[in-house]
């Protein structure tokens, strides 16, 4: 392999992992606070992505793509309050089992919707003018929408450091990730916090689906395909974890489009097995949240 | 509940999941009990339209339903009413067997209209078999199912994977081109038809070599690293038997990346992949299919292509007309042997000649294989239609590219 053919790989690994890494940290974010694993993760950005392929259509591919992001972000979280709120919030004190059922009705319930909606036939999103083709890197050519994936996760990344650790919601945040019991006895109103923690998470999925459409075909079964690979992130970064996330989504990621350099037929096979080998070693993840006592 | 447990769950639910998601949705249609030898005639239509595949369910539905309707507005077949059972197989071959078996089993129906996915075509033509169900195959095309895999109560409309490759061969074989690379889904559909077209490359041009084939998954969404690898390996063309959402998905990537003013590159640009990119189809590539509706030109197709436009508001795309041809084979067929039963229907279909709407062709005794052409193109703006069409059209008869029969009855194993 020659300097420019592995820069190539490794920038497409890591706008890849860009992607996993939204997704994934809007899935970390909401287990490390409610200890919910949101199967129907994967179903908001699916509906992100339907969205945004929407609002492209009627506001014109030239700028439609920051609209779209925005009322993909924003309709998402909706759809994420009412999720918490109508389901989520009676399941808390029951069984990781019942809580992973109901959000599986919801995966059940979200494809329907979207098929219902917008059918069965994939849709293709235009990007805009200026984040097509290529640039030149390293003697070879990277397209600048993948780096533009790169961009944005990085920006989601630090915006969500910046809120966990810089705000007073941050902080509530921490606290309830690590006892939301005494959180509640200091006079927070713990219930409202998790529906705000659950809103942001599924409005990262959202811009997730939104800034994923245009590079890709938007159809039904977005959501099962991305919700595996998410999976493998967060078991290999560790639930709960943002930092997880970010050191899981680059392995995801980078071994991806390596594996299918060296042995395509294998790539898949390499994080799952990356999978295997930390949950024998550290069932918890790379990172992951010790159990509340 | 301690976490590692708790961490095998979710990885146990996750699998069921996708087990569940692709079995949850079973019956799309009803249908009554047909008697024997009077009242309605049932018809089952089994076809993904979700999935991987799923873009050419849902032409299979349309068509399908409009062709019964003709059918009952002229009187029916054999002065019986059609009544015409949906069912949705999901590209999942487990729940394609199930639903075949339910509707022979249990609603008792005359004959099965088969998938878009080869995998569940080629898991339901054994209950077919088993049955004796005759079952007719329009969008699915694996050979095995004429071939390895045949029995007398198969029938297939469409070209085959090795007719779609040779074809292909044929059609490029005056291109200039010396290093060819291939890119093909990585399931049987993808690996025979593309092997076809290599064997006969190899055969008309022997200077032309592979330096690169790739199998990306069905349903792969991100094509980059495919790209870059096949262009590492400085190709002058590139082969795909990619389609539907793939193919919809490979060719903004490829775009982005300037693959297309690289590289010759053909694939299975047909109707609906064209209509879902609308402007971001690459103009000037070199696009193959089965039944593309402007590249036919008999009596037949106009007055289809009017009241399939005037039904759904929509070209047809070759999945319709495919599937709407099988539809009428199996009434002309039921006509010509007087009774819906499957044996003398079989009688009566070997050796008949059919008008389909790509014009006159014959089934084959051997292996129940329509004669039908495969066409290639180029891909060009339609400000007509609304989305890119093809110019420059050739296509290759059936008779030239099939198998001939010693090879069909070696691989048949007879």
């Amino acid at each position: 392999m020659t300097l420019d053919e592995f820069v190539i790989q490794l920038m497409a690994g890591l706008s890849r992992a860009g992607l996993l890494f939204i997704v994934s940290a809007g899935l970390s974010l909401v287990f490390g606070a409610l200890r919910v694993i949101n199967l129907a993760h994967g179903s908001l950005y699916m509906l992100g992505a339907f969205v945004a392929a929407s609002v492209v259509t009627k506001v014109g591919s030239a700028i439609g793509l920051l609209p779209a992001v925005v009322v993909a972000a924003v309709l998402v979280a909706v759809v994420g309050v009412a999720i918490e709120i109508g389901i989520l919030r009676r399941l808390y004190r029951q069984e990781h089992l019942l809580q992973l059922l109901a959000t599986y009705g919801v995966v059940l319930v979200i494809a329907d919707v979207v098929r219902y909606i917008w059918g069965p036939t994939n849709r293709s999103v235009a990007a805009p003018e200026f984040l097509r083709g290529s640039i030149g890197l390293m003697g070879g050519s990277f397209p600048i929408y993948s780096l533009f994936i790169i961009a944005v996760a990085l920006a989601a990344g630090a915006g969500l450091w910046l809120v966990v650790n810089r705000t007073s919601l941050g902080r509530d945040i921490r606290a309830a990730i690590v006892d939301p019991e005494m959180l509640a006895g200091v006079g927070v109103n713990v219930s409202r916090l998790f529906t705000i923690v659950f809103a942001l998470g599924a409005a990262l999925a959202g811009i997730a689906g939104a800034i994923v459409a245009p590079s890709t075909a938007v159809g039904l079964g977005m959501d099962i395909e991305i919700i595996i690979e998410a999976f493998a992130v967060t078991i290999i970064g560790g639930l709960g974890s943002i930092t997880g996330a970010l050191i899981g989504a680059a392995l995801v990621g980078i071994a991806d489009s390596f594996g299918i350099l060296l042995a395509p037929r294998l790539a898949v096979a390499f994080i799952f097995l990356a999978m295997a080998i930390v949950l024998a070693i550290k069932p918890s993840g790379l990172f992951g949240l010790p159990e509340r006592a | 509940m301690k976490l590692r447990k708790q961490t095998f769950l979710l990885v146990v639910v996750v699998l069921i999941g996708l087990l569940g998601s692709a079995c949850n949705r079973g019956a799309v249609g009803g249908g009554e009990q047909a008697a024997d030898e009077e009242g309605p005639i049932d018809v089952a239509l089994i076809t993904d339209s979700a999935g991987a595949t799923s873009l050419f369910g849902v032409s299979n539905i349309n068509a399908v339903k409009m062709a019964v309707d003709e059918l009952n507005a002229d009187g029916g077949v054999l002065d019986r009413e059609v009544n015409l059972l949906v069912r949705d197989s999901n590209s999942d071959p487990e729940l394609g067997v199930k639903l075949a078996r339910e509707a022979i089993l249990e609603d008792e129906v005359s004959a099965i209209f088969g998938p878009v996915s080869s995998a569940v075509a080629v898991a339901m033509t054994d209950v077919a078999e088993q049955n004796q169900t005759p079952i007719f195959f329009h969008t699915s095309n694996t050979q095995t199912l004429t071939a390895e895999n045949f029995h007398k109560y198969a029938f297939q409309v469409g070209p085959n994977t090795t007719m779609e490759g040779r074809g292909n061969a044929i059609a490029l074989q005056d291109e200039p081109y010396k290093r060819w690379a291939v890119i093909a889904p990585d399931y049987e559909f993808g690996h025979l038809q593309s092997e076809a077209f290599i064997t006969k490359m190899a055969e008309l041009n022997p200077d032309a070599e592979i330096v690169k084939k790739v199998y990306p998954a069905l349903g792969e969404k991100d094509f980059t690293s495919f790209i870059t690898s096949i262009l590492a390996a400085k190709p002058d063309a590139v082969y795909g038997a990619l389609f539907a959402g793939d193919l919809v998905t490979f060719t903004k990537q490829a775009q982005d990346l300037g693959f297309f003013d690289k590289v010759f590159f053909t694939s299975l640009y047909e109707t609906d992949s064209l209509s879902a990119l609308g402007n971001d189809a690459p103009l000037g590539v070199r696009g193959y299919s089965r039944a593309p509706f402007y590249a036919i030109d008999t009596p037949e197709i106009e007055p289809f292509i009017a009241e399939y436009r005037e039904r759904y508001d929509t070209y047809p795309s070759d999945w319709a007309i495919m599937a709407y041809d099988a539809v009428k084979l199996w009434a002309a067929g039921v006509e010509e042997a007087g009774t819906v039963e499957a044996d003398p229907l079989v009688d009566a279909l070997e050796g008949f000649e059919f008008t389909s709407l790509r014009g006159p062709v014959t089934i084959r005794e051997v292996d129940h294989q329509a004669s039908v052409p495969v066409y290639s193109g180029i891909v060009t703006e339609n400000k007509e239609v609304g989305f890119p069409t093809w110019t420059d059209i050739e296509s290759i008869p059936g008779e030239e590219v099939w198998l001939s029969e010693e090879e069909v009855t070696q691989l048949q194993g007879n």
